[in-house]
């Protein structure tokens, strides 16, 4: 009796130790995936290795009650993270968009182990406050890797939905048939079939033309009839889509698919709305999908209008820069190059957090190529050939050749329940939107790059004093140059043109003075200066990305003044001036 | 005997005694926040069992928010009664419609028949943050929570808000003269303002603010008050972002997002009540939005006709469209809303046609019922759904039948007057404050001495005075009313099997027509539930022994029956000897019905 205890004893260290933290140490590995409890054990070793840089934030809970972790990088010694400009990263909203979540751990790898070692790393975290939740949808990502998938599925947050209104919720998904942990398709042999064998390649299959005798009816994804409805695979899980459901230009289900029944239903996402809504010195915000290679930024609707000249400025600055980064990503605009969207997430960080925000669509299966030299195309330049040299056949043949066939399987025979004999073959979970591991690396590092290209560039004040004039008794004229030599404003234009947010404050006081005016200064040589008509003390102002503004005041008095720049979104300043 | 609204206040202030001197005299009898609270507790321990309240959200101002569920909890879930919810006080500066929901709750409590057979969810208090302003000193009528918003955006948050300078209790108007004024005074009336008709060639002469001082000294007048967001505006449906009071986004005061939260989690709700600005059953709710998709005017692009085999240049119905590809597609299940998302047709921003008939039905059912007891319905208003609204969100995403009340409304002054228009409701206004006595209507314009406007005048209208009447006149006003709602709750839709018309077809094989009928007036779901396809389908089973099914399953959802008509549904089983079959049907708003038939034997 006690040895089998021991004996049970010594099998439960085995098994949990499987799941143990044991081969996840910094600096991390991006030769391979973390699934859902792999990810968070990443995020918490990063936190251990480095307690002094980093805060571990539990955002909260998901639907299914899985912990939400942010992971905060901030230098303590160059001030409180919210005294800072902020930069947010997230990924895997789309539970199915996994390598999201590797960039997102790069980075702060990245961030982390190069601190001190690296100078532009090393002032990038001095000058910022990082927010990186590297998964926003858990439940999503979770039973991405448990559960069989196809490489688009568990894209949803798990609330059940009534897809095809018969009463019932998510009761009839995908079944993994023949249990190989993927969704593929199905397909039967027919001579009355719609599609031929391909020519070049027997796993591939071609349409019929007119006049010629088919061999295969295709069946769709792997599944059976789990509610006897008559159709296959038709109420999977959700169906909310996490990106559409947010709280600006939120529309209904009817209108827009994958809502929800009202804005931020999703308790995942409720939280982390709320957790952005307490940093409001976030000014860039980037959000890692897949797959296509893009770098997008709104506005998500056309019927929303064009950004303003100056927030189009700084978008194309990153946006290029990002394409030169990560060669073969187009920087997009969403409603114009891809399709309207309501209520998604960038719509929320743009009108409600008044922040930058990219969207990075990761991974193109594009570069799974299998050409001569001469004719290889450039990365992203998609490839137009037909016959044996499309994309298709290429990829087959990468898969082949330079992934020893890990994406594909293989036609193979299966009884079904309905259909009776078919074949079940197709495109791996782990395949299509996201690279196979040996091209993770490059992936992450280019995209963290982008994100880190941003980051220096957000706004950094420098104030100066242009001028000090007598012009009376106890009576002077000040002059105070404000310089932004980075790339993004300290408020977006949009925030401006909606009054959504609060600008920044430049205050002048002293123990003994009192402004009899101030203003700002549009033209220093003509002295043409804007007035403000009451308290001339404290001018609400913003600051341009590349730019400077210039502010006039009229000081009566004498001794000392303080002169307090203070933003939402960049660090304070203060000029001590003598009069 | 006909009885006016106005004879009717008459023969009641006859009735009582003395107004009170102090003006916060307008409060006394209503039920403030904490005593909504009470009585809340005390309804649940005197009915246990029947009464249970949810605390569904605590306000930014720590006040809880509580619905109470009226209903036997004895009926298992497949049984269960369909709900009504009534939401009141949502922009909290309407006392009257807490009495209302409250005068509701306790009678329904008085008898079994209207609660054994459907569950209520009552909301007493939507906003409570914004309700405590009706028992504070001054009064200020303000529909805010007690979210700290820094509304001017400037250096600091809620440091400017109303002030009372004449010490008279009141939040009430300051009159200036200034060349900029854009204001004079009324030609009806030298206590009314309004603004100057430049087409009149009149040119404005006062400036007209809210009571208060410019506490930041920043130029602008109580322009960042304490609070807040308006609950009662903080929903979904047409809401408009950055507004002064509306909220960042829908959903984002805890008190509309925890009402959002609730009414999808409770899928029992056949009918959504509210108690608040609108009186949809006085008079069905406006449309004339523009910038809806006409439905029976669909122009196809190029690239979707190409999809279809269409033609892009040609005007198509819904119904034609639904129709043509419904037969190229027999296994897809086609419909008009799924065509019209499909197509980016966008928001339905109108009450849509087949719903106003059952509004325009009751409307008029209503107004009856109100004559019939004595009373003449000629009253300034009601108001519209504003934007963003409870009950806008109910008709339009939730797609049940919204029913309102305002519970009261100013009298016109001439039967002529146009209910609608703002200068006649102004003069009826006055009118009803005149009939106040000891000037608790309406403040005369008396001289003050501005600390930085100068001479101005300070008076107006008392706060609240259109919209909430002397506590005394409640009882009747509610005894008059709030019965047509119970009497509206018997009217959602009804379904039952009506008939089963059972054809041997040998073999023993036999089809089953089996038509279902809504008794109701109302359609299932209606026609905007239609659209937006949010309520849930009842469902028709048939369980039996050895039954197979040759056309058909043992579950049919039935998605949509017209308001009194029936729909059916062809079965074709097989059976090889003769047995009893079950027809079951359930619907968590429609109702339940269930019928045995033998087949064969």
């Amino acid at each position: 009796m006690k040895k089998s205890f021991i004996l049970l004893f010594a099998l439960g260290i085995i098994v949990s130790g499987s799941i143990s933290a044991q081969d996840i140490g910094v600096p991390l590995r991006f030769d391979r995936y973390y699934d859902y409890d792999q990810l968070v054990e990443a995020i918490k070793a990063l936190h251990r290795e480095y307690p002094n840089l980093t805060s571990l934030d539990l955002v909260g809970y998901s639907d299914e009650k899985r912990a939400i972790y942010a992971l905060t990088i901030s230098n303590p010694n160059t001030g409180d993270h919210l005294s800072k400009p902020g930069v947010y990263v997230d990924g895997n909203i789309h539970g199915n968009e996994v390598q999201a979540g590797e960039v997102c751990l790069y980075l702060a790898n990245r961030l982390l182990t190069s601190y001190g070692e690296n100078d532009q790393i090393t002032s990038l975290v001095d000058k910022n406050s990082f927010y990186i939740i590297p998964a926003v949808n858990v439940d999503g990502r979770y039973h991405f890797f448990k559960d069989a998938n196809t490489s688009s599925s568990s894209r949803s947050i798990r609330r059940p939905k009534d897809d095809d209104k018969d009463g019932l919720f998510d009761e009839d998904p995908y079944d993994d048939l023949d249990g190989d942990g993927n969704i593929c398709d199905m397909r039967k042999r027919d001579p009355n079939g719609t599609h031929r064998t391909d020519p070049f390649d027997s796993r591939l299959m071609v349409r019929v033309k007119p006049g010629e005798k088919g061999e295969w009816i295709l069946l769709g994804r792997e599944g059976i009839d789990n509610d006897g409805d008559g159709r296959i695979n038709e109420d999977n899980e959700g169906y909310v889509d996490p990106n559409r459901n947010w709280g600006y230009n939120w529309k209904p289900n009817y209108i827009q698919r994958g809502a929800g029944y009202y804005p931020l239903s999703g308790t995942g996402l409720k939280a982390i709305a709320n957790y952005l809504l307490e940093r409001p010195n976030v000014i860039m915000v980037w959000a890692f999908h897949n797959a296509g290679g893009m770098f997008l930024r709104g506005p998500s609707t056309k019927a929303e209008g064009e950004f303003p000249s100056g927030d189009l400025k700084v978008y194309d600055y990153l946006g290029e820069n990002s394409e030169m980064i990560t060669p073969g990503y187009r920087y997009l605009l969403v409603w114009k190059d891809l399709y309207s969207t309501y209520g998604d997430f960038t719509g929320f960080t743009t009108n409600i957090i008044g922040s930058y925000g990219f969207v990075g669509e990761l991974f193109q299966s594009q570069s799974e190529t299998y050409a001569l030299n001469k004719e290889l195309k450039k990365p992203g330049e998609r490839n137009r050939e037909s016959g044996p040299d499309d994309t298709n056949h290429q990829r087959l043949k990468f898969n082949d050749h330079v992934a020893q066939g890990e994406l594909y399987k293989s036609w193979t025979p299966f009884h079904h329940p309905l259909y009776g004999e078919i074949e079940i073959g197709g495109w791996t979970k782990m395949s299509s939107r996201l690279p196979h591991p040996f091209m993770l690396q490059d992936l992450v590092h280019r995209n963290a790059s982008s994100v880190i290209f941003s980051a220096a560039q957000t706004p950094e004040i420098k104030m100066e004093l242009m001028e000090k004039k007598k012009i009376g008794k106890d009576l002077y004229q000040i002059r105070i140059r404000l310089l932004n030599d980075n790339a993004i404003p300290t408020l977006t234009y949009q925030s401006l043109k909606n009054k959504s947010h609060r600008k920044d404050i430049l205050k002048v006081s002293g123990a003994s003075v009192d402004v009899v005016a101030g203003g700002e200064l549009k033209d220093a040589h003509m002295n043409q200066a804007v007035y403000k008509e009451h308290k001339p003390q404290i001018q609400f102002i913003h600051m341009p990305g590349f730019g400077k503004v210039e502010y006039q005041f009229l000081i009566a008095g004498k001794g000392t003044i303080a002169v307090d720049y203070s933003s939402l979104k960049a660090k304070n300043q203060q000029l001590v001036i003598e009069l | 005997m006909k009885r006016s609204f106005f004879l009717l206040r008459i023969f009641l202030s006859l009735s009582i005694l003395v107004y009170p001197l102090v003006s916060q005299a307008q409060s006394a009898g209503y039920k403030s926040p904490d005593q909504v609270v009470s009585w809340i507790k005390q309804l649940e321990s005197k009915y246990p069992g029947l009464v249970t309240s949810y605390n569904i959200a605590t306000s930014p101002g720590e006040r809880p928010v509580q619905i109470i569920r009226i209903g036997e909890k004895t009926k298992t879930a497949k049984e269960a009664n369909p709900s009504v919810f009534v939401g009141a006080n949502l922009e909290g500066d309407r006392p009257l419609t807490t009495e209302g929901a409250i005068f509701l709750a306790e009678t329904i409590l008085s008898e079994s028949a209207y609660f054994d057979s459907l569950n209520w969810y009552i909301l007493p208090l939507g906003n409570p943050d914004a309700a405590a302003g009706f028992f504070q000193n001054p009064l200020f009528e303000d529909t805010r929570n007690d979210l700290p918003t820094n509304d001017d955006k400037d250096d600091q948050t809620d440091e400017d808000g109303v002030n009372d300078l004449n010490g008279d209790g009141w939040i009430t108007k300051m009159r200036v003269r200034h060349p900029d004024g854009e204001w004079v005074v009324s030609e009806e009336d030298p206590r009314l303002m309004q603004k100057a008709d430049s087409k009149k060639g009149e040119q404005g002469i006062y400036k007209v603010y809210t009571e208060g001082t410019d506490e930041d000294n920043d130029g602008k007048y109580n322009e960042d008050g304490p609070g807040g967001t308006n609950v009662g505006i903080n929903f979904p449906q047409l809401f408009k972002h950055y507004t002064a009071s509306g909220g960042n986004f829908p959903g984002s005061a805890p008190e509309s997002y925890a009402v959002m939260k609730f009414v999808f989690e409770h899928p029992d709700i056949a009918m959504i009540v509210s108690f608040g600005s609108t009186n949809w059953c006085f008079t069905p709710p406006v449309g004339g939005r523009k910038g809806e998709a006409d439905l029976n005017k669909i122009k196809l692009s190029e690239r979707q006709a190409r999809q279809f085999n269409l033609d892009h240049t040609k005007i198509y119905t819904l119904k034609e469209l639904v129709d043509i590809i419904k037969a190229e597609n027999p296994q897809m299940n086609v419909d008009e809303a799924m065509i019209a998302g499909y197509l980016g047709l966008g928001a339905a921003l109108n009450p849509q046609p087949g719903d106003l008939l059952f509004y325009e039905k009751y409307a008029k059912a209503y107004k009856s019922f109100l004559k019939e007891q004595g009373v003449i319905s000629e009253r300034i208003g009601p108001d519209p759904a504003k934007d963003g609204s409870f009950e806008l969100w109910g008709y339009f995403q939730v797609g049940v039948p919204v029913f309102s009340m305002d519970l009261w409304g100013i009298e016109k002054d001439t039967a002529e007057a146009d209910p609608k228009s703002s200068a006649e409701s102004d003069k009826a206004l006055l009118a009803y404050a005149d009939s106040k006595p000891g000037n608790k209507g309406f403040v005369e314009w008396e001289p003050f001495d501005h600390p930085s406007l100068g001479a101005v005048e300070i008076g107006g209208f008392v706060p609240y005075l259109a919209t909430t009447p002397p506590y005394e006149w409640t009882d009747s006003l509610l005894q008059l009313q709030v019965p047509w709602i119970l009497k509206l709750a018997k009217e959602f839709p009804d379904l039952h099997i009506y008939e089963i018309k059972t054809t041997s077809n040998g073999n023993g094989v036999y089809q089953l027509d089996i038509w279902i009928e809504n008794r109701a007036f109302i359609p299932f779901p209606t026609d905007m539930g239609s659209r937006n396809r949010q309520p849930a389908p009842a469902v028709l089973s048939l369980e039996g022994e050895q039954v197979e099914f040759i056309s058909g399953y043992d579950r049919t959802p039935i998605g949509r029956v017209a308001g009194k008509s029936r729909v059916k549904t062809t079965l074709i089983i097989h059976m090889e000897k003769p047995g009893k079959i079950t027809l079951k049907l359930s619907s968590k708003t429609a109702g339940h019905d269930l019928k045995t038939i033998n087949i064969g034997g």
